[in-house]
This record gives structure tokens, sequence and C-alpha cells, in this order.
């Protein structure tokens, strides 16, 4: 026994890493076989869709593409200045020696199921390894953070989203830069904003977005709107709850923003500091 | 019926529990869905189990087809390793702790076998009142090591999945038997 706690001070050098790095692999080669099965559930509901679409008639079809004709006349305007932005940014950057990029592409991903237990908030996307998808990457939808990449196998990846308990962002407050932690609570409405001083300012209907620290999530990211506070005399810390802005209930398509290769390199350093971490729970 | 398609029949019936377990309502904000979902893997696992004690285990029918049949020590201590491998792909399925599903399936077996005989005796309602014990204690046992794994906190779920199982197992079990006709004991 005592020879056991002796050993291998350092898990980075032990055995352990290689066997909770084939458990991994297991689960990754499992978990194709499993996303097909997710795939089967879901058909209904790609089925009728489908029937939706060829239901559709005419005028009403008109009058989407119309709006959407609109919606991406003023989407392409607010790119091509985005566009300039960020290339302004990037020289700015530049010129001030800091290293730090806008994030590149992302990869646009369907939704094809959710792990039925109710205390784990997880989604089955139908992207994996095969299109360039590793784990911890950042997922977004059309309206905010929606979570990350937990693990990946070749043609699917499962997404933790970010109101789930075991999840959490950091964050800060648009209005005044505040950092904040913004931890998922379990359920689908609500995100609470960890250990805020009783000092802070901020108050209902303050947008939080992502700050970029820690390398995980790239900055600026909406993450909900504050619809309570409460900070009276007594409490240790600030009551700070949100509402995500991401739709978290829907299956429509999300985006999972790949990093540029600086990130890549930051992030297999940190996947292979988390495995550690976990050797040492 | 003969045993290609009673292998046929299994796999099936497998894959459709798998699909059954994480099927979703359109809205996902109904969660009490969640709390009355029958353990559908665990009912065919069961059944299965039952009707075929001296094949080697799910897994290895669903492989080689039910015909194979002998019931030496090796090839039930192969069975119940079997099921373990079995329950594997299915804490992948559900996202839990590997081996986790693998101890349920294999005691759930070696339960079943053990006592295979008696059971096949009991009439409907007493294999609902088993069904609800043994499930009921699977899943005490799964939010156990939830809770110390995941920190899960601990709910009504046991108890409600056992009892949708209990009342789901005479329908589920009568329209299999119909499926596979007589004398495949």
């Amino acid at each position: 026994m005592d020879s056991f706690w002796k050993q291998s001070p350092h898990p980075q050098n032990s055995t352990s890493i290689t066997v909770a790095q084939t458990l991994k692999e297991t689960r990754a080669m499992f978990s194709t076989p499993a996303s097909f099965i997710y795939l089967i559930a879901e058909v209904p509901y790609l089925a009728s869709d489908n029937m939706q679409d060829m239901a559709a008639d005419r005028s009403f079809l008109q009058e989407q593409n119309q709006q959407m004709k609109k919606m991406l006349a003023m989407q392409s305007l607010q790119v091509q200045r985005s566009e300039a932005l960020k290339s302004e940014n990037d020289r700015l950057r530049e010129l001030l020696g800091s290293r730090k990029k806008l994030p590149g592409n992302a990869v646009i991903a369907e939704i094809i199921g959710s792990v039925p237990n109710p205390y784990t908030h997880q989604v089955v996307i139908d992207k994996g390894s095969a299109d360039g998808i590793v784990d911890g990457l950042g997922v977004v939808d059309a309206n905010g953070l929606f979570g990350q990449v937990v693990s990946v196998g070749k043609y699917s990846s499962r997404v933790l989203l970010l109101i789930d308990r075991d999840h959490a962002v950091p964050a800060r407050i648009n209005r005044t830069g505040t950092r904040l932690i913004a931890g998922g609570t379990g359920e689908v409405e609500t995100l609470l904003l960890e250990n805020v001083p009783i000092s802070t300012d901020v108050v209902i209907g303050d947008l939080i977005e992502t700050s970029g620290f820690g390398g995980r999530f790239p900055d600026g990211f909406p993450l909900g709107l504050v619809y309570s506070v409460s900070n009276g005399s007594g409490l240790t810390y600030a009551q700070v709850e949100l509402r995500p802005s991401a739709q978290l209930n829907s299956t429509g398509h999300i985006l999972v923003i790949m990093p540029d290769q600086d990130h890549n390199n930051f992030m297999q350093r940190s996947a292979k500091l988390s495995a550690n971490e976990e050797f040492a729970q | 019926m003969s045993s290609p398609v009673l292998g046929i029949v299994l796999a099936v019936s497998v894959l459709l529990s798998f699909v059954l377990a994480v099927a979703r309502l359109p809205a996902d904000s109904i969660t009490w869905f969640s709390y009355v979902r029958p353990q559908w893997i665990l009912l065919i696992c069961f059944f299965w189990a039952q009707q075929l004690p001296y094949r080697r285990g799910l897994l290895f029918a669903i492989m080689f087809g039910a015909s194979r049949q002998s019931d030496d020590q090796t090839t039930y201590r192969r069975g119940i390793i079997f099921s373990w491998i079995f329950g594997l792909f299915v804490d992948v399925l559900l996202n839990e702790p590997f081996g986790l599903n693998g101890a349920i399936f294999s005691s759930l077996t070696f339960f079943v076998w053990r006592f295979h005989q008696r059971h096949q005796m009991h009439s409907v309602v007493q294999q609902s009142m088993l069904i609800f014990l043994v499930i009921f204690f699977a899943e005490v046992f799964r939010a156990f090591v939830m809770d110390i794994v995941a920190d899960q906190p601990w709910d009504v779920l046991p108890l409600t999945t056992a009892f949708s199982s209990a009342v789901l197992w005479p329908f589920l079990s009568r329209f299999l038997l119909r499926l596979i006709g007589p004398g495949n004991n």
C-alpha cells in the first residue's frame, strides 16, 4: 500500500494518462453508432420539417423569400463593416504587439438529438473529427453562446450546453466591463453569476458577454440579459440571474467556432492539462 | 420461428429500445416525460435473457444469431461478460460513466438466468411486480453511482421509471411473445 502512494508524483508521466486516453478513444469509437441511434430517433422531426417545406404554398414562400432577402441585405452591410473593423482591429493589435486575434471561421452543424437525462444538458451534433472538430471548441447559435464541445466522434460530437450544472464561462458585464463567472444552474431559463460582490454595479437588463479569459471561448459573444438582482444586506454575494440569449431549446443549426493555429496549439495544451486534472481528481 | 428470423426480431427490438430510450417529444421543455419514460433497454434485456436463458447473452446473440445453444458454465460466464460489453455501448449512448450500465446489465442477466424457471411460473401481475423491483433497484444503483461520479441529486426518478416500466411490461412481453411464437424457450 505504501508503494502505491509513493509511485508517480507527476501524473503526466504515469500510465494512467494512457488509460484515460484509451477510455476516451473507446468512447469516441462507440459514439459513431450511438449518434446513428440519435439520428434514427430524430427522423420523425426531420421528416416533418421536410413535409412542411414541401406543403408550404407559393405565396408563403415568396413572402419568406422577401423577408430573407431584406435580412440578408441588412446583414451583408454589417458584415462589410465588421470585415473592415476586424482588419483594422488586427492592425492595431499588431501595432500594440498583442498576439490576440479575433476567431476565424466556423462550421455549421445540425443538432440531431439531446441526451435523455433530466440532469445533464447535452446535445448531439452531426459534425465530428472528420470535419475538423476537436474537444473544447466553443459553440454559438444565431443569438449567443450555446455551449462547448465535450466529446468528439468521427462523424458526430456532443455539446455541453452552457446551462448545465457542470458548465461555467468567464464573462463580463458589457456596460461596465466587470469580470465575472457565469455558471449553469441546470434549468433551461437561468444562468447564475457566481461570487458577485454586493457592491458590483449590475442592474436588470444588463448584457453579459464572454470575456475571452481562459482561452476557451472567443470574447464578445452574448451570454444573456440579467433579469433578477438581489443584493440586500445579509447576503455574502449578490444573487444575479440571467436569461440565456441562445435558443437552447430549439433544434436548428448551430455554429462551431474554429480556432486559428495559435489557438489550436493552446487548446491542445489545455486539453492535456485538463486530462491531468481529471486524473488528479 | 426459425433461428435467423428470431435473431432479426432480437436485433430489431434491441435497436428500437435504443431509439425509444433517446427519443424526445417535440417540445424539450416537457420535463415530466423523462420521469415516466420506461426503461426500454432494461425491459428488452430482461425479456431476451428470460426467453433465451442458455444463449450466450444479448450481444452474442445479436452478433452470431440466436442459434447456438449450450448450458455449460463457460457459456454462462461468457454471457455475463458479453452483457457487460453490451452495457459499454449504452454508457456512451446515455452519456454515463464507463461500466455503469455494464454492471447493471450483467447483474440483471445473472439474476434472470439464476431464477428464469421460477419466473416463467409467475402470472403477468407477479412478473410486473418483479419488474418493478428489479428496475427500481437497478435505478437506485444508477442514481447512487451518478451521485458519486457526477454529483447528480437524488430524485423520484427510480420510482417513476420503475412504475412505468412495470405497467408497460405485460403489453411488451405479450407483443414480443406473439412475434416470436411458441416453442422458443
